[in-house]
């Protein structure tokens, strides 16, 4: 065997990879507090374990032994024993309860898992599962079944099953080693010494199966007898070898901690250090804060530095006047030029992703707010905003042509239109700023802006006071009036009260401005906003405010047009439209199509619901305190869509880079136009995924809604989550179609 | 070389994208070669299949892993079932065109592959052509190409994660009505 290509052979399956790094992350958040209230329970060497248990998990999945397991039955061995000598006691010895409760975020435990953990039936089931009397016999028979011939022949030649067997071993082997290692806060429910013949038990039953294997005359499993041979082993000598690693490091797992017991059971008893005062669970959790971007060593000083928001500028509206020129004066067609590559997919894929993780990070970093301050440097406008314009239809009427312009003029496929969107879009910027005081383009314009709005409802981070009493006695409000040295939030928000994401930029300027340091960069439950429904600053109730409810309705219903626009039965519909009345008439029919399905039917679906869940009376209100909350399913299609063509163009803007270079003389070689996608299998999964989070979450926020109606919960809840399931199906029909990767060169 | 190394260290940063061999699907043996190809999904399905390569000397079976592999597929009998459209991200391999195989496709860096698109059920060939020590050994191994599995069979345990969602929700309801 070539040692090198075993040693690389690592898979970084992203299930387990990310699940694994995801667990520890969340035992360490809980650890580290602990640690610091009870160090004597919760000391480095927990951590140490829990971490090994967690390594050796991911050793088994992931590494080597995984690539090469249905080649050599040895090596599947070792596998197995990682998932069920190794890892279990491992992560037990960490007394990972307490500590993966306190590391998870306080509204889910407190919301979601703490029902079920205070449920006495389940609290029942928990003690029986780890019983001895059940969790050793089960054990063994999951060890038995899993070898039987005609399962692990299943198991290797599906890798659904495999995975499925993984999960039976390590499952049934942390519920065996429970009893064993016994963690705190649980108690046992037999005698010590009842462990001791409870080991020997699980050893001679291994211990007679790995004797099988080892003298078997024949070949068990067929796979191991077709499968290359890299090695000299015979099948047979392998089959051999892996009963003796089951066997030997096998018997030890087991007899080690027999030992261990029976040595502390007949061992004089020493006097025990009495307890710490706080010695239950319900007594060691200390309180804690939310989490704060903004004071993270390293990230919170650099966000806070004065300038790190105008560097942030800088760089973006650098990189949006490369993408102009490219498309003014580069080649015509869209995946050679970085107009055509960059906007469309890269740019919108990540600044999704960053709402999703993060915030609104894009408007931090916009570009058109470098021309902005421009424009006002050169015009000097201090008139105010016109009354009449001082709501969001006129940047709903903009979102929906945004999203029409798209289609119409075919934007992804011009590098010259689209380098002209963005030059009139910092024109814009720049006149109506200059024009007008404060921040009018972004808060009632920018179409770009409201779409980072709606979607930043459902974001984990918010601007926002940590100490709502250190405002209380606040007189300046710095926050929204400004001082000498930093000016106050342009957009109205007055932070003391202000609530969620909508019409924040997370420009920081309040961050800066607030003499008291009061104002952070918090984790918020998503969307809770979006339920309570208070009346914030500048934004008002969103029952009393349509306009934002039709922004709502046309950023989700876009989510699921602009998607259908890209499979194969609408531009087969599409190209037969064409041919059979013109290209003309067909792109004005197909227009008013959009139309309709962006505006008008999400207009009128919004007012049937909100008249049926209102039995006729204030349908207007219902409706418009309804709508925000299937944010979170249109932020679900989006992030599904774009994700979308994000992975699978990733590649794409390094040949156009390698053009441009060329062009100007600094690289030499030539670009690869065959640039591959990124092929990823679990892709459309990924899809569903981001699809039934946004439905999951949308489906909560409406009931957490209708309960605010006890009599009526379900006539008002039913007819919203009706046309929730009426979206997500569609959606889930969508990402089921292949979808044109436009604007590349990866067309089916 | 440079493309390259964007590449490798795109797929560094994004290491669920590797596939894995799949199962054998077929043996050849040529010119003191044998090259085992790999395949999945089994049974072979119309779509993109992931197709890999192990090529040993024989007879010591010592792997090769620094031989020059490129791999395509032809149908070669009349389709059984309604084409398949690709995902646009293996929609460049087109019927007939021979891809390079490499050892990024899979997890086991004793293979080498690469996604080939299957575009229609019925009678296919995968030819492999291995470049190792100045001589060229093509291996053709033929396929039985399945129509495609609806999505819905594919992806079930995922759509079943919303009504499970729903149902674990009301089943919490219920735990607080009870309890209060």
């Amino acid at each position: 065997m070539t040692p090198e290509a075993v040693l690389f052979s690592w898979s970084f399956d992203p299930v387990p990879t990310v699940g694994l790094a995801v667990t520890a992350l969340i035992y360490w958040l809980g650890w580290r507090r602990l640690h610091r209230q009870v160090r004597t329970r919760f000391p480095v060497e927990r951590l140490f374990s829990f971490l090994a248990g967690i390594g050796a998990v991911f050793v088994a999945l992931v590494s080597p032994l995984d690539a090469f397991a249905s080649w050599l039955l040895i090596v599947h061995m070792v596998q197995h024993l990682l998932l069920t000598m190794v890892a279990p006691p491992l992560i037990l010895l960490g007394y990972p309860m307490l500590p993966m409760l306190l590391g998870l975020p306080r509204w889910l435990v407190r919301d979601g898992v703490g029902p079920f953990l205070s449920y006495p039936p389940l609290h029942r089931l928990g003690r029986f599962l780890v019983h001895p009397f059940f969790a050793g016999p089960l054990f063994m028979v999951s060890n038995l079944v899993w070898h039987a011939p005609g399962l692990y022949e299943l198991a290797l030649r599906s890798p659904g099953w495999h995975r499925f067997e993984h999960v039976c071993f390590l499952g049934t082997a942390i519920l065996f080693w429970w009893p064993v290692i016994q963690p705190w806060p649980s108690r046992p429910a037999l005698p010590r010494w009842v462990m001791i013949p409870y080991l020997l038990a699980a050893d001679l039953q291994n211990t007679a199966l790995a004797a099988f294997l080892s003298f078997f005359d024949g070949v068990l499993y067929p796979t191991y007898e077709a499968a290359p041979r890299i090695s000299d082993l015979s099948a047979l000598e392998d089959q051999a070898g892996a009963g003796a690693v089951m066997w030997v490091p096998g018997s030890m797992a087991f007899l080690i901690p027999v030992a261990v017991i029976a040595i502390t059971y007949l061992s004089p008893k020493r006097r025990r250090r009495p307890p710490e005062p706080s010695a239950g669970p319900r007594d060691v959790v200390p309180p804690r804060r939310a989490f704060d971007l903004l004071r993270v060593p390293v990230i919170g000083a650099v966000m806070r530095w004065k300038y790190f928001r105008r560097s942030l500028q800088a760089v973006m509206f650098a990189l949006a006047a490369v993408v102009v020129l490219d498309g003014l004066f580069g080649p015509q067609v869209s995946a050679m030029n970085l107009a055509g590559v960059l906007p469309w997919t890269h740019w919108r894929g990540l600044t999704v992703l960053a709402l999703l993780v993060a915030g609104n990070f894009f408007c931090m970093a916009c570009p058109f707010t470098l021309a902005r301050d421009l424009g006002r440097k050169i015009f000097r406008g201090n008139r105010r905003w016109p009354r009449a314009l001082r709501s969001k239809w006129l940047a709903v009427g903009l979102l929906a042509g945004f999203f029409w312009a798209y289609e119409f003029f075919d934007l992804w496929e011009s590098p010259w239109w689209t380098a002209w969107v963005i030059t009139i879009y910092f024109a814009a910027a720049v006149v109506i700023d200059g024009i007008f005081q404060k921040a009018g383009f972004c808060k009632y314009v920018c179409p770009i802006g409201q779409f980072h709005f709606v979607s930043s409802l459902v974001s984990p981070l918010e601007v926002r006071v940590r100490e709502p009493e250190a405002c209380a006695s606040c007189r300046t409000h710095d926050c929204i009036r400004g001082n000498e040295s930093q000016r106050g939030c342009e957009l109205d928000l007055f932070q003391p009260r202000k609530s969620g994401n909508m019409d924040c930029t997370f420009c920081l300027d309040c961050v800066q401005a607030c003499p008291k340091d009061n104002v952070g960069l918090l984790a918020v439950p998503p969307g809770r906003d979006v339920i309570a429904d208070p009346r914030r600053s500048s934004v008002g109730h969103f029952a009393g405010r349509p306009d934002i409810a039709a922004m709502v309705l046309v950023f989700v219903f876009a989510a699921f047009a602009n998607a259908a626009g890209m499979v194969a039965p609408v531009r087969e519909g599409e190209e037969a439209l064409r041919q059979a009345i013109g290209p003309a008439a067909a792109g004005w029919v197909w227009s008013g199509v959009f139309v309709l399905a962006v505006a008008v039917l999400p207009l009128l679906l919004a007012l049937v619901c909100g008249w049926l869940s209102s039995e006729g009376k204030n349908v207007l209100v219902m409706a418009a305190g309804f709508a925000p909350g299937l944010a979170p399913l249109g932020f679900g299609m989006w992030i599904a869509h774009f994700s979308f063509h994000f992975f699978t163009g990733l590649l794409t803007p390094w040949p156009v880079v390698q053009r441009i270079a060329r062009e100007i003389g600094f690289g030499a070689a030539a670009p690869d136009w065959n640039m591959p996608g990124i092929a990823f299998a679990g892709l459309t999964g990924l899809q569903i995924l981001f699809l039934n989070a946004g439905m999951l979450y949308t489906l909560w926020v409406l009931w957490r809604k209708a309960s605010a109606f006890p009599a009526r919960r379900f006539p008002v809840f039913l007819p919203w989550a009706a046309l929730a399931t009426l979206l997500y199906l569609a959606g889930i029909w969508l990402i089921f179609l292949p979808m044109d990767m436009r604007g590349t060169l990866m067309m089916p | 070389m440079r493309l390259r190394a964007a590449v490798f260290l795109m797929l560094a940063v994004a290491p669920g994208l590797f596939a894995d061999g799949g199962l054998p699907v077929g043996q050849v043996e040529e010119d003191g070669l044998r090259v085992t190809l790999f395949a999945a999904p089994v049974p072979v399905r119309a779509g993109p299949l992931d197709a890999s390569v192990l090529i040993q000397e024989m007879p010591s079976n010592r792997p090769v892993t620094d031989a020059e592999v490129r791999m395509s597929v032809r149908q070669v009998g009349i389709s059984t079932g309604r084409p398949v459209r690709m995902p646009s991200w293996c929609s460049s391999v087109a019927s007939g065109t021979a891809v390079p195989a490499t050892a990024a496709h899979s997890a086991n860096k004793l293979l080498v592959g690469a996604y080939l698109a299957l575009s229609e059920p019925g009678r296919w060939e995968v030819t492999v052509e291995v470049g190792y020590r100045g001589g060229v050994t093509r291996a053709v191994f033929p396929l039985n190409v399945a129509p495609p599995p609806a999505p819905l069979v594919t992806w079930w345990p995922l759509l079943a994660m919303v009504p499970l969602g729903v149902a674990l929700y009301a089943w919490r309801a219920r735990i607080l009505r009870r309890s209060t």
